[in-house]
C-alpha cells in the first residue's frame, strides 16, 4: 500500500486536535511532519500542544515551527503564548492534561522543512492546513516554482454564504486574510486547493448521541474525544442552541482521506478581502464565473454528514464499531 | 375544572421518580397520595426516593403510603442493577422517610370507598398491593374510574426473560389475580409501546444544559440507566416506561387494542403476560405509540420553564 504523505500545518486547538488524531490513526496516511503557526493561540502553546499529540500517540512525528503573526506582522518581536481562556481553554485542549516532548521540536523553520520535503518528494506531497495560511504563504513568497510541486492542498478555512468571526469572514483566513489571497492568487492555478469552509464543515455536526457512542466504544481514545470537547460543547449550547459540536479541521481531514464525504464540489476563482474594514476575511467565491477569472479553488459546499461520521468511528475505533454505528444511528 | 384525583402505586425507580415528576408538573391531578410498593427497590427505599421528588419540586405535602416489603408468595429480587444501589440511578441525595401510618393497602380501600368511580390508579410497579387488596374485598377495584398498569409484553421480547417483564415477573402471583377478577376498567401499557420511548444521549444533553435543579437531577438519575442499557441491550439511550402512562393519560398519544390476559406463576415462563386479542377483551392494551409526541410533550410538561428550547430542539430536528 502507497501512503499518502502528508504535512499538516496547524494551530492546535480543540478541532485541530482531533484531525491530527484521525490523522495519527489513519492506516493510509504517513505523516512527515507537523508545521505550526499562531492561530487559536500563540505559537508556543500551538507548538507544545502539537508535541502533546504526537507524543500521546507515541507517533514521533516532529514538530516544525512557522509563523508567530500574520504575513504583515511576521517581522515584529514574537509575543509569549497568550494565557488566555477562550473556547478551546487556557492550553488550548480544553483543559485535557497531555504531557508536552520539546525533543519533537525542530531547529529548523517550517518554512525550510515544507520546502525541502516538496522537493524530496516532488507532486507527492500533500498539505492539509487547519490554522492560518501565513506559513504557506511565506513558503510561496521564498520559493513559488517548489510550491507548485504540492501535490494538493486540504485547508480549513473561509466560507461562502457564512461566517464566525464576522457574518462574512471565518477565524483562520480572517486571522491572516492577506496570506489567504497569496495562496490560492498565486498557487491555485497550479495545484489544487480545497478550501473546506463554513457552509460544509457546519453539515458535520457531531452530537449527543454520537459522542456518547463514542464514550461507549472508543475506551481510551473515545473519552479523550469527549474530554477534549466538554468545554466547546457548554459554549455551543449558549451561543447557537445546538448540543454537540463541529470540528471544522476534523472534516477537512476526513475529506482529504476521503472525498467522497464531500457531495458537491465547485471549481471557482477565489479572492480574500484584506483591503475593507468591513469585510476583512471574507472570502469572495465566484461560484457563478462572474469574474471570468482563472478558476483557483476546490469548493465542496454540500458533504454526505453521515458518511462522514462513520469514517470517524472506522479511523479511530474500528470498522466494526462504525458498522455497528451505522447500525445504531442510521447511515 | 376539578383536577383529576389520583393516587400513584409505584417502585420508585427511575423512570418512576419521571413519572411522579411528570404527574406534579403537569399540575393537572389532585395527587391524593403516593403509595410504594416493593420493586425496583425495597418499599423502604422507595418511600425515601419518592420523598426525595417531592423536596425537589417541593410538594412535600402530598402523603406517601408504604406498602408491603415482599411480593406475595417468592422471594424478593429487585432492579438494582437497572436502577443503581439507591433506585434512582445511584444518585444520592440524603434518605428522609416520611411516611404515613396508615398502610398503602388501607389507603388505596378507603379513598376508593370515598370517592367511587373518581379516581385513577396509576400502577406503575409489580402489582402486590392491588391484590392484597382485591383479596380482602373482591369487588373494591371496580371502585377505581380507571387503573393504568404499566407491566407485560405481548408482541415483543420481554426485559427479564424472553417472555417476562418485570413488574409482572417480581411477583407473578400478584398479576394474575388482579388480570383475573376480570376488570373492565384496566389499561395495560407493556413494552410493546414503552419500548419506543428512548431517552436519548441528545435529549439529555438539552436537559444538562437547562442547568436547574430539576434539569440536573433528571439528568444525573438517567446516567446509570444509560449505561446499562448500553450493557445489556447496546441500547444508545435509555427506555424510561412509567411517563408514557401518565403523558398519554394527558394526550391521548397512544393506540390500544382490547384482550383478555392472564399471567404465568411459575417456571420457564414465569411471569409472561399472556395477551389474548379480541374485541370482546377486557382489557385495553396499547400497541402503539407516536414516540415524538410523547417526548414532545413531556419535556414541555416537566421543563415548561423552558418550552422554547424543548422547542427549537424539535424544529431544529436535535431531538
Amino acid at each position: 500500500m502507497v501512503l499518502k504523505k502528508i504535512i499538516i500545518d496547524t494551530d492546535p486547538g480543540i478541532d485541530d486536535a482531533l484531525a491530527i488524531m484521525y490523522a495519527m490513526k489513519h492506516p493510509e496516511i504517513e505523516i512527515l511532519g507537523i508545521t505550526t503557526v499562531a492561530g487559536n493561540k500563540g505559537l508556543k502553546t500551538t507548538t507544545n500542544n502539537a508535541t502533546k499529540l504526537s507524543k500521546y500517540f507515541g507517533s514521533k512525528v516532529k514538530v516544525y515551527r512557522g509563523a508567530h503573526a500574520k504575513l504583515d506582522e511576521i517581522d515584529k518581536p514574537e509575543i509569549d503564548s497568550n494565557l488566555t481562556k477562550d473556547i478551546h481553554g487556557v492550553d488550548g485542549l480544553g483543559g485535557v492534561n497531555l504531557e508536552k516532548d520539546d525533543s519533537l521540536i525542530q531547529e529548523k523553520s517550517a518554512y525550510d522543512f515544507i520546502l525541502e520535503t516538496i522537493n524530496k518528494y516532488p507532486n507527492e506531497v500533500d498539505i492539509v492546513t487547519l490554522g492560518p495560511l501565513t506559513n504557506l504563504a511565506v513558503c510561496i513568497e521564498k520559493d513559488l516554482e517548489t510550491m507548485k510541486k504540492v501535490k494538493s492542498i486540504h485547508s480549513m478555512g473561509g466560507g461562502v454564504f457564512s461566517g464566525n468571526v464576522s457574518p462574512v469572514a471565518e477565524f483562520n483566513y480572517w486571522f491572516d486574510a492577506k496570506s489567504v489571497d497569496i495562496v490560492y492568487g498565486k498557487l491555485g492555478e497550479y495545484v489544487p486547493i480545497y478550501m473546506v469552509g463554513l457552509d460544509v464543515t457546519r453539515q458535520g455536526l457531531i452530537d449527543f448521541n454520537d459522542l456518547k457512542y463514542m464514550e461507549l466504544v472508543g475506551g481510551d481514545l473515545g473519552k479523550l474525544v469527549n474530554d477534549l470537547v466538554k468545554d466547546y460543547i457548554n459554549s455551543y449550547w449558549k451561543n447557537n442552541r445546538v448540543f454537540g459540536i463541529v470540528i471544522h479541521d476534523l472534516v477537512a481531514m476526513v475529506g482529504y482521506a476521503n472525498n467522497e464525504i464531500y457531495k458537491k464540489v465547485y471549481n471557482a476563482n477565489l479572492r480574500c478581502v484584506y483591503d475593507s474594514d468591513v469585510a476583512y476575511g471574507q472570502c469572495i467565491v465566484d461560484l457563478v464565473d462572474s469574474w471570468k477569472l482563472p478558476k483557483n479553488a476546490y469548493i465542496p459546499m454540500e458533504m454526505d454528514s453521515k458518511l462522514y461520521k462513520y469514517e470517524i468511528n472506522k479511523v479511530l475505533f474500528g470498522e466494526s464499531e462504525a458498522k455497528e454505528y451505522r447500525k445504531i444511528i442510521g447511515g | 375544572m376539578n383536577k383529576e384525583k389520583i393516587i400513584l402505586e409505584i417502585d420508585p425507580g427511575i423512570d418512576d421518580s419521571l413519572a411522579l415528576i411528570s404527574t406534579i408538573k403537569s399540575n393537572k391531578y389532585d395527587i391524593l397520595g403516593i403509595s410504594i410498593v416493593s420493586g425496583n427497590v425495597d418499599s423502604t427505599q422507595g418511600c425515601k426516593n419518592a420523598y426525595k421528588v417531592l423536596e425537589l419540586l417541593n410538594h412535600q405535602h402530598i402523603p406517601i403510603y408504604k406498602g408491603d416489603d415482599l411480593p406475595l408468595k417468592i422471594k424478593y429480587t429487585d432492579a438494582r442493577d437497572t436502577h443503581g444501589n439507591d433506585g434512582i440511578g445511584e444518585v444520592y441525595f440524603p434518605d428522609k422517610l416520611h411516611i404515613q401510618e396508615k398502610h398503602a393497602k388501607d389507603f388505596i380501600i378507603e379513598t376508593l370507598e370515598k370517592y367511587p368511580n373518581e379516581v385513577i390508579i396509576f400502577a406503575l410497579g409489580p402489582l402486590t398491593t392491588l391484590a392484597k387488596i382485591s383479596l380482602e374485598n373482591k369487588e373494591i377495584l371496580k371502585k377505581a374510574k380507571h387503573i393504568k398498569i404499566m407491566g407485560g409484553s405481548a408482541r415483543v421480547h420481554g426485559n427479564c426473560s424472553p417472555v417476562a417483564e418485570y413488574n409482572f415477573w417480581v411477583d407473578p402471583h400478584s398479576a394474575k389475580i388482579v388480570f383475573n377478577l376480570g376488570l373492565e376498567n384496566i389499561t395495560l401499557y407493556p413494552l410493546d409501546v414503552t419500548y419506543k420511548i428512548l431517552f436519548t444521549p441528545n435529549m439529555r444533553e438539552m436537559v444538562r444544559q437547562f442547568d436547574t435543579e430539576l434539569s440536573k437531577f433528571v439528568y444525573d438519575i438517567t446516567g446509570f440507566y444509560v449505561d446499562f442499557h448500553w450493557k445489556q441491550e447496546r441500547t444508545l439511550g435509555c427506555i424510561i416506561n412509567d411517563p408514557l402512562v401518565i403523558v398519554d393519560d394527558l394526550n391521548n398519544i397512544v393506540e390500544f387494542e382490547n384482550a383478555d390476559i392472564d399471567i404465568v406463576e411459575e417456571g420457564v415462563a414465569r411471569g409472561e403476560s399472556i395477551v389474548d386479542f379480541k374485541p370482546s377483551g377486557k382489557v385495553k392494551v396499547a400497541q402503539k405509540v407516536d414516540n415524538r409526541k410523547f417526548f414532545e410533550y413531556f419535556l414541555k410538561t416537566v421543563f415548561n420553564d423552558q418550552i422554547n428550547d424543548v422547542e427549537l430542539m424539535f424544529k431544529k430536528e436535535m431531538i
